[in-house]
């Protein structure tokens, strides 16, 4: 919202030594964020009236001519393309050197021959409007050689851009008469008052128009005043280019004077044509179920039971508080109005205005909640504007003024000392009076407490309890006039989020192990998990997603991780990359869950068989033991379980505690294919969130073996799909004297035919003596026997 | 005297053949044939027995003599020898030490995980509980338990993910102010960072999803003075440098005062520059006195204690501290953008 300081300046007197930027940062400071400012007009001091001598045909441009003038302090000729001027005329003329709006700086050209110095201006090029239909036609009896900016002193002004969001709680800073009462406040300076003069909105005879509240739990107030020997012409130049200034198009005498009333107070309007009312009475209402309004932005509303409009004998005519329809309003052959300024149930105001899609400056007003009590006066200011261009107009009857719901006083108990205790800085008693007074409040002594009335225009939401009083001394007063305070606070006993511990170290883990971290998009689509065939039971889909892809959560980390390693393998094949988030869904019971999980990859050039998952697993084995997660077996996939994408052979599951919680899987080659991945890659998902449960293995210490191992190798052939662990499991089981057996490599000849050759190293050990030749000989027999007897043989050298 | 010309000349045999050996292995023959059970000086020896007592015992000292000069010698070879075969093993192992064979790749932390990882020690060694929440949240939790009711046009601030059973995605970390009081009673210092979303689109600083990090504590008489000490202290060790800050009125429901903190910008330290728009401040976080309707929604009596709240985005802190532009790269999956970060 655009803020003039002329216009705050006409309620309230701003030193003028202070500097324009001191006072956008005090209303930073104090009251609420001003976005920026622009100073304006400032060119105008060097813009002088000039009055057109002689006007010539261009000799070589038909659309141009040249025209002699004369400025007060001499004549030049100009070369001007606008024609809407004659002999005799006053215009505004910038001479060589002067710079307008945008930087435009004013130079000696030719134009198509002829040498023109100085310009001749038209509204827009001088800040006014946006009107370049032709030059700005001055007022006759301008003398040449007058300033512009002593024609319109209030050109010369500064506009403020508010940030509408941060006042939102604000109802009473929508217009700029609630401006000038805050900086009265901060300054200790006399705000004009707006007393209620309810003669001279009261005129003889009759209403020309009745009103009826049906909806009355809607509608707080209702005022309105009908109007008669009105007629429609232009608004005064003043006003017109006020509006403008804070970016409303003037359009005429009526509507600019709603729109002007509505900057001032924060009060929406809307001047009805009176003869336009079917049966001379408006029905504030309900409307009927499929009712629609053509708005006067050229759009169909349809509305409902729930939505409030203003009716006449034709049906609605005005979505109340919203807009209004488009056969409502003022036409140029308007000559008698009725005029209303209501106070509307804010929270129906938004859901109407959300349910058709119009947020309108009136819309936007009405759903902060407004004052009640500021109907009257804004009829009141109106007329008095109204008299402006319509000096004859006839006031007919009373006002109409229906309340339907009186406003209570609030007010609020408190005591000094708890605002000072709640700011943190001692502040006298009669400091916090003058400000609450200053802003509005009747503040009372009553013993040690303060009973503090709270005004129309800030009890509808903003100020209700004591702390909003805090808030009221403190930034007035200067909250950063209040010295930082070290609490007083108690030593604590440590909280620790094991969790983010378990996290952070994996992370460390996994970054030392060369991993890149990501984070994706919780959000994704069902297409995309489709690709995995992933369930879709229990997925959480957003109603009002911002993009496609985006509209519902992820149940598993894989596809967007997949894209992930897709897009690097452009760049390079070489790469370990995780991440660790969350994932989502609704489970049988309807709890929603979110449980973490580490998804990890490897990509690299296709080298020996298995590399990428031995890789991993390499890495993992080490990320398992740093989270102390105990025994960990590597189990094939179940043929059933697998899913399509997972290769049958390079893949796993990782089982601890009795429970699966993750699985490590290169792609079958179909799915490379498909996803367009290349070279080695594979993949580990594991259930983060299981293993931040699992009893985590302890590190104890255990003394080093008293007597000495005796080691002793062995190749075994074994069929080309033998597990190494089978083989072990069947030396294990010889005797317990077997403390170790250990995978040494594997060799693969043609001449093995569908058989390989397994080296294992095995370790002998007794806790109780040192072990003598002839046992380990028997134990070596023993295992070569155990092996035999399922079927293996040793490698024959 | 014969024997003397023969001790010379074995003398003189054996330093002649030792000169010639060049390998260790090869020092064994030149101590069997000369120190052997069957060498020269043992068959020397031998000959001892045909002359008389006083010239053996003479002789006898002489043999002895050679052959602590055989035995020092071959010792001394030998030790020149392994010296010189080291000397030798080493040169051969020359290698290009400005290579890198495995082109190793460091590995990364996210700078979202660096940046909540310092937030998070700096909070703890202030004595604050981290705490987590739920991303997807109830109506109740993310606003009208912090004092926005439906229909309250705060909710403009918050472009709001819907499901379709009515639940929600947190727009901000705030409700695990209220999910962290449920638990806890006063004194109290709790921290909540994490994932927040907005239906918004997508441009080089708002991203529909970001992070939040959310603070609270609460306990008797905590005042505006406390809660501004505390941010300036906290603001320090993140910027490690002293700050300046100032507070402006702020609109949060679910504070009240609420404030907009803003921080002296430490690149211009005030005169104005691109990074801070040439206003000489920046816009840090919000904050203020917990509202009396959020702590008796946490069941806390607003009568007996009083708190402050802030958050603020980690994003933007991460942007700050490693001078990153643009917030999409956060979620683009680019290892190159990984790298940069290839720290701690």
């Amino acid at each position: 919202m655009k803020i003039s300081l002329n216009w705050i300046k006409d309620f309230v007197t701003i030193d003028p030594a202070l500097s324009h930027k001191e006072l956008v940062q005090t209303i930073t400071l104090s009251v609420c964020e001003v976005e920026g400012f622009e100073e304006t007009g400032m060119h105008l001091k060097d813009v002088l009236a000039a009055e057109v001598q002689v006007i010539k045909r261009h000799p070589d441009a038909d659309k141009l001519s040249l025209v002699t003038v004369n400025y007060g302090k001499g004549t030049q000729q100009v070369v001007c393309g606008a024609s809407n001027f004659k002999e005799g005329d006053k215009v505004p003329f910038a001479a060589e050197g002067v710079v307008l709006p945008g930087n435009f700086e004013i130079r000696k050209t030719k134009i198509r021959g002829v040498e023109s110095c100085g310009m001749l201006c038209a509204e827009d090029e001088l800040g006014f409007s946006d009107d370049h239909s032709g030059l700005m036609i001055l007022d006759n009896k301008t003398i040449p050689g007058t300033a512009l900016s002593e024609l319109f002193p209030d050109q010369i002004d500064v506009i403020m851009e508010i940030d509408n969001k941060s006042i939102t709680h604000r109802p009473d800073l929508w217009g700029h008469y609630g401006f000038a009462r805050e900086l009265g406040a901060i300054y200790r300076q006399p705000v004009k008052p707006l007393p209620l003069n309810t003669e001279s909105v009261t005129g003889e005879g009759d209403r020309l128009t009745d009103v009826e509240v049906i909806a009355t739990d809607l509608v707080p107030r209702f005022t309105g005043l009908s109007i008669d020997r009105v007629t429609i012409c232009p608004s005064p130049f003043w006003m017109q280019h006020r509006l403008l200034r804070v970016g409303l198009r003037p359009i005429s005498n009526m509507v600019d004077l709603t729109n002007y009333v509505m900057l001032e107070l924060g009060q929406p309007m809307h001047a009805f044509d009176a003869k336009a009312i079917a049966g001379n009475k408006l029905i504030v209402r309900r409307a009927d179920k499929g009712t629609t309004v053509m708005t006067l932005h050229q759009k169909e509303a349809v509305l409902d039971e729930r939505d409030l409009t203003i009716c006449d004998a034709n049906g609605a005519s005005v979505v109340a508080g919203v807009v209004g329809g488009v056969g409502s309003g003022v036409k140029a052959t308007t000559s008698s109005i009725f005029l209303e300024a209501a106070n509307w149930d804010p929270v129906n105001i938004r859901k109407t205005s959300t349910r058709i899609g119009l947020r309108t400056d009136a819309s936007k007003r009405f759903e902060k909640s407004l004052d009640p009590d500021m109907t009257l006066l804004a009829i009141q200011r109106a007329v008095e504007y109204m008299k402006l261009t319509n000096p004859d107009l006839k006031i007919c009857g009373k006002p109409v003024d229906i309340i339907s719901k009186e406003s209570e006083p609030m007010v609020i108990d408190i005591r000094p000392d708890f605002i000072c205790q709640r700011l943190g800085k001692a502040i006298d008693t009669s400091t916090i009076k003058q400000i609450l007074v200053s802003l509005g409040f009747i503040v009372e002594e009553n013993g040690a407490e303060l009973r503090v009335e709270v005004p129309s225009y800030r009890k509808t939401k903003d100020v209700s309890i004591p702390e909003d009083l805090v808030e009221e001394i403190g930034r007035i007063y200067g909250f950063n006039n209040i010295p930082p305070l070290a609490p007083e606070f108690p030593i604590d006993k440590p909280v620790f989020n094991l969790q983010h511990q378990f996290e952070r170290l994996a992370r460390s883990v996994m970054s030392s192990c060369r991993y890149h971290e990501v984070i994706n998009y919780p959000l994704t689509c069902q297409k995309t998990e489709d690709q995995f065939g992933i369930k879709s039971e229990g997925v959480m889909k957003l109603v009002n997603p911002v993009a496609d892809h985006q509209d519902q959560m992820r149940t598993s980390m894989l596809p967007h991780f997949m894209q992930t390693v897709l897009s690097n393998q452009k760049i390079s094949f070489d790469f370990k990359v995780f991440e660790l988030g969350r994932v989502y869904w609704k489970d049988q019971s309807g709890a929603i869950q979110e449980p973490e999980r580490l998804i990890a990859a490897i990509s690299q050039k296709s080298r020996e068989k298995g590399g990428a998952f031995y890789h991993l697993k390499h890495d993992l084995l080490n990320l398992l033991s740093k989270l102390q997660i105990g025994e960990v077996s590597w189990l094939p996939l179940d043929e059933k379980t697998k899913a399509d994408y997972q290769h049958k052979f390079i893949s796993a599951r990782l089982v601890a505690n009795n429970s699966q919680f993750g699985s490590v899987f290169a792609l079958s080659p179909e799915y490379m294919d498909i996803l367009g991945l290349k070279e080695d890659v594979c993949f580990a998902e594991l259930d983060f969130e299981q293993m931040f449960h699992f009893n985590k293995k302890q590190h104890l210490y255990t003394p080093p073996p008293k007597y000495p191992a005796v080691n002793f190798e062995l190749s075994i052939m074994v069929p080309t799909r033998t597990f190494f662990e089978s083989i072990r499991d069947i030396i294990y089981s010889v005797s317990e004297l077997v403390r170790n057996v250990e995978f040494l490599a594997v060799y693969n000849s043609k001449d093995f035919n569908d058989q390989k050759s397994l080296s294992v190293s095995i370790e002998f050990r007794s806790v109780e003596k040192t072990l003598e030749p002839e046992e380990v000989k028997s134990l070596q027999d023993s295992v070569v026997a155990a092996l035999a007897a399922k079927g293996y043989g040793l490698r024959e050298a | 005297m014969i024997m003397e010309k023969v001790f010379q000349a074995l003398e003189q045999e054996f330093h002649k053949i030792l000169k010639t050996i060049e390998q260790v292995r090869d020092l064994e023959t030149v101590k069997t044939r000369f120190l052997g059970k069957k060498g020269k000086l043992t068959s020397l020896m031998k000959q001892l027995k045909d002359v008389s007592n006083e010239e053996r015992a003479e002789i006898g000292k002489k043999i002895n003599r050679l052959k602590s000069v055989f035995q020092d010698s071959i010792d001394e070879r030998k030790s020149d020898l392994k010296k010189s075969e080291f000397n030798q093993k080493m040169e051969e192992e020359w290698i290009d030490i400005t290579i890198d064979p495995f082109k190793s790749d460091t590995g990364s932390t996210h700078p979202l995980s660096l940046m909540q990882q310092r937030l998070e020690d700096i909070f703890m060694a202030m004595g604050f509980a981290v705490l987590d929440g739920p991303h997807i949240e109830t109506e109740y939790y993310n606003f009208e338990a912090l004092n926005i009711p439906s229909h309250h046009p705060a909710r403009d601030m918050h472009d709001t993910f819907y499901f379709e059973d009515g639940h929600l995605l947190r727009t901000q970390t705030s409700p695990i102010q209220i999910r962290g009081m449920e638990k806890m009673r006063p004194p109290f210092k709790i921290i909540g960072p994490g994932k927040v979303f907005r239906c918004e689109r997508t441009d080089a600083s708002h991203d529909s999803v970001f992070h939040q990090f959310e603070g609270m504590m609460v306990d008797r008489d905590i005042s505006v003075a406390n809660l501004i000490y505390f941010l300036k202290t906290m603001l320090g060790e993140i910027f490690e440098s002293d700050v300046e800050v100032r507070l402006r009125p702020g609109y949060f429901p679910f504070v009240e005062p609420g404030f907009e903190l803003d921080m002296r910008c430490l690149l211009c330290k005030g005169k104005g520059c691109r990074f801070c728009k040439h206003v000489g401040w920046i816009e840090l976080l919000g904050c203020g006195m917990v509202h009396p309707n959020v702590l008796r929604a946490g069941g806390i009596d607003p009568k007996e204690f009083s708190g402050f709240a802030f958050g603020m985005g980690i994003d933007r802190l991460a942007m700050m501290k490693y001078d990153i532009t643009d917030i999409r790269p956060l979620h683009g999956g680019n290892l190159n953008f990984a790298r940069v970060f290839s720290i701690s």
